[in-house]
């Protein structure tokens, strides 16, 4: 059952077996005391004389055991927090790992959201039941175990009196789960639902308040909301009463023990002393009892979890080679490249070249497949027909560190890390004196803003990177690309539109980044790319064609379709003025 | 531990009845619940005076079968008072803070805000409902039945009492200490978490660069070490947890001894009957029983406290007043838009100062500047998003904030870079622009927004889902439905962020089509960003540092000297980036 997740506790699994015995031995000392306090009473009730220091020496008993109890119980709990923590951090660390050795394809599709929720929030929810619930849950269960044992040796009778009470609550507990199956479906669904319009009511807000149905959007949560608590309570008001039973129940281990043991000490089937005893280890196991009902839901869930988080990161890994670049030249070659997402084929067969130091941009709808191509490239994904090569050597042929040399990537991305943002240029080049960082800032051009901020490149991205407006984070992006200098450039060219204000510095910038490399461009907007050395048109996962744009112009249809849709773009104003009204 | 159970009863409002009665409920099931053990008592009294007859037995058993039903009854009934109150109670306060955050302003709907929110109604309000008021009865039962049991020994003996009441009041001050302490690492605690959920975001959001930049190796061990100082921090908590912990045990279990070595030496004193010793042996184990139970509870009191900060943190927050009472005139001599000395402040801090214009009927005015300028601030004025600081904003001569705010809204449209479509058919999503539209002026205003053609390619069409489980749109498919609602309300003002534009480079001309067909007809507000866009607007202002730095129609601003020719020329000497002009 904790199979695995003992699986992650690694060196810590041996914790993990001393807090449950460091436990069972603070629950053995929990129940002793009861055996010292049958031992008061026994002679008493046999009206046996009793010397003082018998009585004496099981008070002392009663002490060391609950000091035992305590010191025992503690320091099983701290092995098991230390043994939970670490086995976390493992599970953590193991989910790194994974999720480092995915496509980075992948990992993006997964998204920010679901990843850090399966490292920070769903591990959460399985911290508290695993600190406690599998040392605590063992030793109470060993310890009725014990005590029943303890209990056929010294009266069979008694023993199976105590046993019969717990059945009838264990027989209520299952008829609760199996009358609330049904309610509990619903009451799952009602929640779903009522977080779904939670989310819905708070994200959807100011469009309803625009267009004036915040009444109807406000309805609609309410009854949510309502029919959540009306499918909870109604799912509860089923197992309520059989909840009052099995609570009171399975502590209530006298229940038969008491009256009929009795009446066998009356009858000369049993002693008062058996029965007194009998009742002690009655008292004293009921509330471990009740805790062990606890354990078992809290192990199931913790499996869901884990297994949940395992599935989620289950891909096929990333095929790479442990090999150094060897390609020949820096030129680039799809041949015959196909790839599907999931099951539907995204490319059919695409057989490029890209000569050493050209400029190559891939246009088309989208949805025509540019970026993915692109993607490709940088071996984002693998894929699933024909090769991928650079100066001849396929890139599955290679270590993805040693592809990373050979190529830029600048995205739209304008992630910048919670260091200074001298740092974060830096990371383009480790080994970059800060005179090298400083000239790709103002190759960049990130001079004009880095000298308004108070503590220029010294400002730390976190903070003061709010001060930063997207396009001039995005110039940060390309400082680092040109310190990097590596030989070939990929480039989305939508880049340069994330701060139309700034356009011609950005603009001034990537001439910087693509200056004297190979360059892969995903061009969304014709007019800077009239000049390519190779237009290629990308077509519904097809190469349409490829050529200059004056080549192109002439003989290919879809690129004609593109390029009138551009000029429109670019003459586009706002204006109020209807049709045959003039101003 | 009082205190914070006297918060969440207090926050209970109307059922604050029911859960006073759950608790006498509980109290009493509290004291059957020890009914074996006196039981117990009376039975091995009898066989020690040699009275115990069958009958006896048999009175035993239905005396106990009587108060083992009870008790479940008691049980049952405290179950449906207080569980049942703590969903009661949070269905109304769900409904309430929905209500609350109708009124809220517009712009306090940002997206870090967003997540508190629903983190607020869908953990905090949960936590509560489900872990703290199934327990809050019984809490509050274990201190009276704490008393009780005191109440017990005195009545056997006086010096046996005294000895319970002081273990009691010993144990009440260590947990006294454990609870603040506690409260205290809940504070750390929280921080700690966030600590690590930045490094996680930090490594997710930025995979694509660590990846491609070579720097796993570097970047993993970060994320590692953060994940280690997670780890030794939670075991610091623990450990700083554990002496008050063992200190607890030890005096539950030393006061359980002390009352027994008592209770023989007066025995053997002969100042206590043997039956009474007896009958203190029995139920000596669960004499601290209740406070045991109480301070079990303390870790879920106070992640309850801080699930309570965090949902009166959201109800505090101050809602705009919608209590006008006029009207704006169907038509008016005056400006359609007019600002009047308008200052605004986020906070301390002005973002606008003194800002004053007019906008005519069907006339354009442009607004362009450096970011953080203050032109986004305008136009969310305009729509009361937030509230002006000082100054007026009039529409047809009416203050803005003298008439019903469904009432402005009616003369609105907006159309912002953030897009939201609700989990819901695409004809819904339209359709939400006016509601009593027929489906012909539904498809139309899609048609016109330049939505129809990828709508039909859908599988469903207009029916199809679309949203978290529905159909992917892009971000331009999207913005274009979004244009079409504000297509089909057809109000006479509209508010253009021209930068949703470029939201998808790809799809550009489809939404210069739609937002034209928008715009036709209509009194404009622009926030501009490219400059060509708006060379036809009736009026530019340019506004820089909170304030209108030039106002003038294109012609005019290009005779004069200032930013706006300056942006104007260094955009036309931009020939983009291509090689062969670098």
């Amino acid at each position: 059952m904790f199979k695995k997740i003992l699986g992650y506790a690694g060196e810590y699994r041996k914790t993990t077996y001393k807090a449950i015995a460091a436990m069972l031995v603070g629950m053995v000392m929990q129940v002793l005391p009861f055996w010292f306090i049958y031992q008061i009473i026994r002679p008493l009730l046999l009206r046996e004389a009793v010397s003082a220091e018998y009585v004496i020496w099981r008070v002392v008993g009663i002490g060391l055991s609950t000091v035992l109890y305590a010191v025992f119980y503690i320091w099983g709990l701290s092995l098991s927090h230390n043994a939970a923590y670490n086995t976390l951090k493992n599970l953590r660390i193991s989910l790194q790992n994974k999720l480092e050795n995915l496509p980075l394809g992948v990992i993006q599709e997964k998204g920010v959201g679901s990843i850090k929720k399966m490292f920070i929030d769903d591990i959460e929810t399985i911290e508290l039941p695993l600190a406690h619930a599998i040392p605590e849950g063992v030793a109470n269960i060993t310890i009725p175990v014990l005590v029943f044992a303890g209990l056929f040796l010294t009266d069979w009778r008694l023993a199976l009196l105590a046993l019969a009470a717990l059945s009838f609550g264990m027989l209520a507990m299952a008829v609760m789960y199996q009358s609330g199956v049904g309610k509990m479906r619903d009451y799952y669904a009602a929640s779903h639902k009522m977080n779904r319009t939670i989310v819905e009511y708070i994200n959807g807000m100011e469009v309803v308040k625009v267009f004036n149905r915040d009444g109807e959007s406000y309805h609609r949560y309410e009854t949510d909301i309502k029919s959540y608590r009306d499918f909870t309570l109604a799912w509860y008001r089923v197992c309520w009463p059989w909840m009052a039973i099995y609570e009171c129940l399975v502590p209530c281990v006298s229940l038969f023990v008491l009256p009929v043991g009795a009446y066998l000490v009356l009858r000369g089937y049993s002693t008062l002393p058996d029965l007194a005893l009998a009742l002690c280890m009655s008292f004293g196991i009921g509330a471990p009892l009740l805790r062990v009902m606890s354990f078992f839901p809290n192990m199931a869930r913790l499996n869901f979890v884990v297994s949940n988080m395992e599935q989620m990161l289950e891909e096929e890994p990333l095929k790479q080679a442990e090999k150094p670049f060897s390609g020949k030249n820096y030129g680039v070659a799809f041949e015959d490249v196909h790839f599907a997402y999931k099951e539907a084929e995204v490319l059919h067969g695409i057989t490029l070249e890209i000569p050493e130091g050209s400029l190559t941009a891939l246009v088309g709808e989208s949805g025509s497949g540019k970026s993915t191509l692109a993607k490709l490239l940088v071996h984002f994904y693998d894929v699933t027909g024909g090769s991928v090569k650079i100066g001849g050597q396929d890139v599955r042929d290679m270590s993805l560190e040693a592809l990373n040399e050979q190529i830029s990537y600048v995205a739209q991305e304008q992630f910048l890390f919670n260091m200074n943002l001298l740092e974060n240029i830096r990371l383009g080049r480790p080994g970059a004196t800060d005179d090298q960082v400083l000239a790709a800032a103002e190759k960049a051009q990130c001079g004009e803003f880095l000298s308004r901020l108070e503590k220029g490149i010294y400002t730390m991205a976190g903070d003061g990177g709010k001060q930063l407006s997207g396009g001039e984070r995005q110039r940060i992006s390309l400082a680092r690309a040109i310190l990097k200098d590596a030989p070939i450039v990929v480039l989305d060219e939508a880049t340069a539109f994330m701060d139309p204000e700034n356009e011609e510095k950005m603009n001034a910038a990537i001439a910087e980044v693509i200056r004297g490399k190979t360059v892969v461009v995903i061009a969304h907007r014709l007019h800077s790319i009239v000049d390519a050395d190779q237009i290629c048109v990308l077509d519904a996962g097809r190469l349409a064609d490829a050529g200059t744009h004056d080549e192109l112009l002439e003989r290919c249809p879809a690129y004609q379709t593109l390029w009138q849709a551009a000029e429109g773009s670019a003459r586009w104003k706002v204006s109020a003025v209807k049709e045959g009204e003039t101003r | 531990m009082t205190a914070l159970m006297s918060r969440i009863f207090n926050a209970s409002g109307k059922y604050r009845g029911r859960i006073a009665w759950a608790f006498v409920f509980s109290f009493l099931k509290g004291i059957l619940k020890n009914a074996p053990i006196a039981l117990g008592f009376f039975a091995l009294a009898a066989f020690y005076h040699g009275t115990a007859t069958p009958k006896f037995c048999l009175q035993i058993g239905v005396a106990l079968v009587g108060m083992l039903l009870a008790q479940m009854l008691f049980h049952h009934i405290a179950d449906r008072l207080q569980s049942g109150a703590g969903y009661l109670l949070f269905a109304d306060k769900r409904m309430e803070l929905g209500a609350h955050l109708r009124k809220m302003p517009m712009g306090y709907f940002t997206e870090g805000n967003i997540g508190k929110i629903s983190s607020v109604l869908s953990t905090d309000m949960v936590f509560i409902e489900e872990n703290c008021m199934a327990v809050l009865a019984d809490l509050m039962s274990y201190l009276f039945a704490q008393g009780i049991l005191v109440a017990f020994l005195f009545f056997f003996n006086v010096w046996i009492g005294l000895a319970g009441l002081i273990v009691v009041v010993l144990i009440t001050l260590l947990g006294r200490g454990l609870k603040k302490e506690a409260v205290e690492d809940s504070h750390i605690r929280q921080a700690q978490l966030e600590n690590l959920t930045e490094s996680v975001l930090d490594f997710t959001e930025g995979i694509g660069i660590i990846k491609t930049y070579n720097l796993l190796g570097e970047k993993s061990e970060t994320l590692t070490g953060s994940f280690e100082e997670t780890c030794r921090a939670s075991l610091a908590f623990e450990e700083n947890h554990t002496p008050w912990q063992r200190g607890l045990n030890l005096i539950y279990g030393l006061g359980t001894t002390f009352v027994v070595g008592l209770s023989v030496f007066l025995y053997f004193k002969g100042m206590l009957d043997v039956t009474y010793l007896v009958g203190t042996m029995l139920f000596v184990f669960d004499l601290f029983g209740p406070l045991k139970a109480l301070y079990s509870q303390s870790a879920r009191l106070t992640v309850m406290n801080s699930c309570m900060d965090r949902i009166e943190e959201v109800f505090r927050e101050q809602e705009l007043p919608d209590t006008g009472a006029n009207h704006i005139p169907a038509s008016s001599d005056a400006p359609e838009v007019q600002f009047e000395d308008v200052t605004f402040a986020y906070g301390e801090k002005n973002v606008l100062q003194n800002v004053s214009f007019n906008l005519p009927k069907n006339r354009m005015l442009a607004l362009v500047g450096p970011s953080g300028g203050g032109k986004s601030t305008i136009a969310s004025l305009l729509a009361r998003f937030w509230d002006v600081k000082a100054g007026r904003i009039l529409v047809r001569g009416q203050n803005i904030r003298t008439v019903p705010l469904s009432e402005l809204m009616d003369q609105i449209s907006m159309v912002f870079q953030r897009v939201y479509l609700f989990q819901d058919t695409i004809y819904n999503n339209i359709s939400i622009g006016r509601q009593e539209a027929s489906r012909e002026e539904v498809m139309e205003a899609a048609k016109k927004a330049r939505c129809y053609d990828f709508i039909m390619a859908l599988p469903e069409g207009f029916d199809t889902v679309v949203g978290e489980g529905g159909a992917s749109l892009s971000g331009g498919e999207q913005q274009r439905i979004s244009i079409a609602r504000c297509i089909l309300k057809d109000a006479p003002i509209v508010i253009l962020d021209e930068a949703t534009a470029s939201v998808d480079a790809d799809n550009e001309s489809y939404i210069q089509e739609a937002i034209s067909e928008l715009c036709k007809g209509k009194t404009l507000l622009v926030i501009a960003h490219r400059l060509n866009t708006i060379r036809n607007a009736d009026q530019i202002l340019v506004i820089a540092s909170g304030g209108i730095a030039q106002q003038g129609t294109h012609d005019e601003l290009m005779e004069q000297a200032g930013i706006y020719k300056q942006f104007v020329t260094a955009r036309e000497n931009s020939r983009g980036w291509s090689r062969k002009s670098a």
